[in-house]
């Protein structure tokens, strides 16, 4: 009699935890079963290396940029009237912006990527700069032979300008080949 | 008696506990079965969804290359198609401003769908070679050697003049569409015209206002300005010299900007004159100074030089050299002609491939207009 009441309340616990742990499964199931699966392919060839769009964020409108006056910015500007015309002039002109340049790069410039522009120029072959200097006075007569000529060819007059620009700079840095010789 | 019987009596029991076990199984079968069935349909349903995002992909993968195929590069509409099971439908529009093609594509199967929306880089077509030009490639010298490696896309033909000249091509195209190779600005001003000098101010003027005040210099001015190489250069993307018509407003650059206090500049020098780039160097090598002006565009050295730059001009691009040696690095078109002038130099002309994967300089992202290809996908978003 005993022993029948006690395997009825043990049958009676089993089916109760049975009944909870069969609930808490159902319950658990349920949760993680509707929660959306992530099967969707995360890594294509096609998006392999690409930055999703950007989020759209509100941002404070962009300061506008307004043009400068050179003269703020220490940018020497020459204009037509004041421009230079021989190579005298294009000599002193360059000279000058060349000394100033110079300078100002030598007090910021630390070496990081080895010898600047005008340490190169500095440490070219001098026998080779006289040789280029024979060659370009060569190039500037020819043109300025030209223009005789054809006093109203533009690209002669650019092209000259352009050898008068390189052969001031050569002056700039290596000095007047009658300079050296004396 | 017969109460006692009642209570004590344990005859039914185990009908009871049978009747009670069997509940709860039957209770607990037709759970499972309920979610055996219900995974069942979810799962399918993720397989569902899993083919449409493949044949949304798909869709991406079939309007890029088609687009890849010379002459459907400005393609802008719709592909619609069946694929297995399923089928894609894929819309292309372009964002000219923004230099990018925007494909969407949504990839439906049985009843489900996805959709993919990835934008291209637009990339100006003649980014992709050495020299460009509607022109002529003219090459004058003595005792002087070029190679031109990459490709060279000429609407007129190369003709070399002089004595004991030698140049290379890796690949020349004569005779090219002048459609392909002469650089065109979008109609600005909207009057339906391209290309006209307020376009090219405009053009600029807009440009500059996407960057940072601190990342451009504006001038304007009917002057020439100089540019040597200046700390105060360093970190900026855009030089603007802006004069009041065309040909005014030249630059002369002295060897460099800003490059050699940092790494990685990258600097456009925009000029509505024409710019003179005297002796580059730059330094160090991953640097870039890209020059676009209205004018004329002259360089010129006689030692050593070597540069990374875009180059583009809607008039001539003259290269003069005297006994040095030279590499630029990048790509370089002219709308009227390409003169190369020598004297006892070697000169190597390098395509920049960065350019071919969306490297653009700064300011010329939307130089595109109608004349592009497709460069690297720059975004994707599912949705």
């Amino acid at each position: 009699m005993k022993y029948k009441k006690v395997y009825l309340h043990a049958v009676t616990f089993f089916l109760t935890v049975l009944i909870f742990v069969g609930l808490s499964l159902i319950v658990y199931r349920t949760q993680t079963t509707f929660k959306k699966p992530d099967l969707i392919k995360k890594d294509t060839s096609l998006k392999a290396s690409v930055p999703p769009f950007p989020m759209e964020l509100d941002l404070p409108e962009r300061e506008k940029v307004k043009p400068s006056r050179p003269q703020d910015l220490d940018i020497n500007v020459y204009y037509e009237d004041n421009k230079p015309k021989t190579q005298e002039e294009w000599n002193a002109f360059i000279f000058e912006a060349y000394r100033r340049n110079r300078e100002e790069f030598e007090e910021n410039y630390t070496g990081g990527f080895g010898p600047g522009p005008y340490e190169q120029l500095d440490n070219a072959d001098l026998k080779e700069i006289e040789t280029n200097r024979s060659r370009l006075e060569e190039e500037i007569s020819e043109c300025e032979e030209k223009l005789k000529t054809y006093p109203d060819d533009e690209d002669l007059q650019k092209r000259l300008e352009n050898w008068q620009k390189i052969k001031a700079l050569l002056v700039a840095v290596y000095g007047e080949k009658a300079d050296d010789e004396q | 008696m017969k109460k006692q019987f009642i209570i004590n009596s344990q005859s039914g029991m185990a009908l009871v506990t049978v009747t009670i076990f069997t509940f709860v199984l039957l209770v607990l079968g037709t759970t499972f079965l309920t979610l055996a069935t219900s995974e069942r349909v979810l799962t399918s349903e993720e397989v569902q969804r899993a083919q449409a995002f493949y044949l949304a992909e798909a869709g991406i993968e079939k309007a890029i290359a088609f687009m890849k195929v010379a002459g459907n590069e400005y393609f802008v509409g719709a592909i619609n198609e069946n694929f297995g099971d399923g089928s894609y439908s894929v819309t292309v529009s372009d964002d000219l401003l923004r230099a990018v093609k925007i494909i969407a594509s949504t990839g439906i199967f049985q009843g489900e769908q996805k959709t993919i929306t990835v934008e291209v880089q637009l990339v100006p077509a003649f980014f992709r070679n050495t020299f460009t030009s509607p022109g002529d490639l003219l090459f004058f010298g003595i005792f002087a050697a070029a190679h031109a490696h990459g490709t060279t896309w000429l609407s007129g033909e190369y003709d070399p003049s002089g004595w004991f000249l030698d140049m290379q091509f890796d690949e020349l195209v004569e005779g090219v569409d002048p459609n392909q190779t002469t650089l065109r600005f979008p109609d600005m001003n909207g009057n339906s015209i391209v290309n006209e000098f307020s376009d090219f101010v405009l053009f600029f003027q807009n440009e500059v206002q996407q960057l940072d005040p601190s990342e451009v210099i504006w001038i304007q001015t009917d002057g020439t300005v100089d540019i040597w190489p200046r700390r105060d250069y360093t970190g900026k993307k855009i030089i603007f010299v802006e004069g009041s018509a065309p040909g005014t407003g030249n630059v002369n650059i002295w060897f460099d900007s800003g490059s050699w206090w940092e790494s990685g500049q990258d600097v456009t020098v925009v000029s509505t004159g024409g710019v003179t780039y005297i002796q580059p160097l730059q330094n160090p090598s991953d640097n870039r100074l890209s020059v676009i002006c209205w004018d004329d565009f002259i360089e010129g050295a006689i030692l050593y030089s070597a540069h990374r730059s875009v180059i583009g001009t809607q008039g001539t691009a003259d290269f003069y050299y005297l006994l040095s040696l030279t590499q630029v690095t990048g790509s370089i078109f002219a709308n009227e002609q390409i003169e190369i002038q020598e004297a006892v130099v070697l000169v190597d002309f390098y395509h920049d491939d960065t350019l071919n994967h969306g490297n653009i300089p700064p300011g010329l992202r939307p130089l595109c207009t109608n004349n592009y290809f497709l460069g690297d996908i720059v975004s994707w978003a599912e949705g």
